[in-house]
């Protein structure tokens, strides 16, 4: 088990899953915005839809297995056993340790703030992000 | 033997069942969920020929079967296979019907076919293990299941998921036999009379079964094989043009048929291609894509927020949950 766990989110946190909360209408909107959705384009499911890259993510969000992927996410997050799968996205190393912690909300944060600071570094972090698996 | 454990579980959805056995190499075939028994017979009207039914439900404990189990030397004829692996009793329910259907649309392809050669003397043991070892089924059922994000050790064993048990229904040789691969052998449900549909006699032995899951709340699902509805459809059609030119000219009602039937076969077309896209949906890895929406959220400052409401919303789950 994971360090400190208790001492950082502590035995009272509910257990967050992101399936739902990552497919809320104001997430929905946000990640539809053309220059956001032209970010996320590359990483959709190849559908061969020739729909716009908006509707796409649009139902991407609303998919159920996109739910099944996020809700995994999730758990692995709490489980403190993502920090080795996300430094491979060339995060700050602030949040690959905050994602150790398996405290969501403490990654959450540490996201924002580097993100605020850096969001140059963000940036540049967005090109490797399709490095870490290939398709099997 | 190892490898023979790596299966996945997979969905029961016509569209995974349908993908499924394209996989296999079978063609001819596919698959429909039966939504609702409850307007008798009737609901076969838009399937048949119906080859097979494959009953999904929440396994609870072993129950005496309803009648004897077949132990003769029509398990000669009649391919049933023991399951050895607990995941792939989908695969092997599919697998069992479409070795047992002898209906001139159904095309097993060569790998089934020389499966079944190959195995057909065996006994239902030996069958199974057969059925386990095979390169071709396990790697068509593995390419259905959902890609997982990441190996890590789930702490929570998984749940329900693990105790569903598919089972199915099939006409041989003039008998109904369901065919269980937790049992000794097919159970026998008696006679078809000559000139009966099978489906009327496998109906009230549903009924019967789904009444019982439905008043203890047990989840449960029925899928139909049937013969594939884009060539049946395709065939009307060539029938009915060969009619036009035999009469020379052609009715009103020829040509209303066949823009019908030119209207469903779009139908399927779409299906089809949905069906793909929901497997690629299901094989795709989320990682890259839910990294980048993070940061994404991060940087608009919506992140924070996000997870206050929904632990909020978890939180007034489980006050609800110690109150019942």
């Amino acid at each position: 088990p994971p360090e400190g766990e208790g001492a950082v989110s502590g035995s009272a946190a509910p257990r967050v899953d992101l399936g739902a909360a990552l497919s809320a209408p104001e997430v929905v909107s946000t990640a539809s915005e053309p220059p956001n959705a032209q970010r996320l384009a590359p990483h959709l499911p190849p559908t061969s839809a020739t729909a716009a890259a908006q509707d796409d993510v649009r139902t991407t969000l609303l998919s159920p297995q996109f739910a099944q992927a996020a809700n995994q996410f999730s758990s692995a997050l709490t489980s403190g056993q993502m920090a080795p799968v996300i430094s491979q996205f060339g995060l700050p190393t602030d949040v690959t340790s905050a994602a150790n912690t398996g405290d969501m909300q403490a990654f959450f944060k540490a996201l924002e703030s580097a993100s605020g600071s850096e969001s140059s570094r963000s940036l540049e972090g967005d090109k490797k992000k399709d490095k870490p698996q290939d398709d099997k | 033997m190892e490898s023979a454990g790596d299966w996945c579980l997979i969905e029961s959805d016509p569209g995974v069942f349908t993908q499924l056995i394209k996989t296999f190499g079978v063609k001819g075939v596919q698959v429909e969920e039966m939504w609702s028994m409850d307007e008798g017979e009737g609901v076969f009207d838009n399937l048949r020929p119906v080859h097979g039914l494959i009953f999904l439900f929440k396994y609870l404990q072993h129950e005496e079967p309803p009648h004897p189990v077949v132990t003769d030397n029509r398990l000669e004829t009649i391919y049933f296979a023991k399951q050895v692996i607990n995941n792939a009793c989908a695969t092997q329910a599919v697998v069992s019907l479409l070795l047992n259907c002898s209906h001139p649309d159904v095309d097993l392809g060569p790998e089934l076919t020389k499966l079944k050669e190959f195995s057909m003397s065996f006994d239902p043991r030996m069958r199974g293990l057969t059925l386990s070892n095979s390169q071709t089924i396990r790697t068509a059922h593995n390419s259905m299941s959902n890609q997982t994000l990441f190996e890590f050790d789930q702490k929570a064993p998984t749940k329900e998921e693990d105790a569903y048990h598919f089972i199915g229904y099939i006409p041989i040789n003039g008998r109904l036999y369901e065919l269980d691969g937790l049992r000794e052998g097919p159970i026998d449900h008696g006679p078809i009379s000559p000139g009966q549909d099978w489906l009327n006699v496998v109906h009230p032995i549903i009924m019967k079964r789904i009444n019982v899951y439905t008043e203890g709340e047990i989840h449960f699902n029925l899928m139909a094989l049937i013969s594939d509805r884009k060539m049946l459809y395709e065939r009307q059609i060539q029938e009915l043009m060969r009619e036009t030119q035999i009469l020379g000219m052609e009715t009103d009602d020829t040509e209303k048929e066949i823009r019908r039937l030119r209207m469903l076969i779009e139908y399927e077309d779409a299906k089809m291609l949905r069906y793909q896209q929901e497997m690629a949906r299901r094989r795709h890895n989320y990682l890259p894509f839910i990294i980048t929406l993070l940061k994404i959220l991060a940087e608009e400052k919506k992140l924070l927020p996000l997870y206050e409401k929904a632990k909020e919303r978890a939180l007034k789950k489980g006050q609800k949950k110690v109150r019942v």
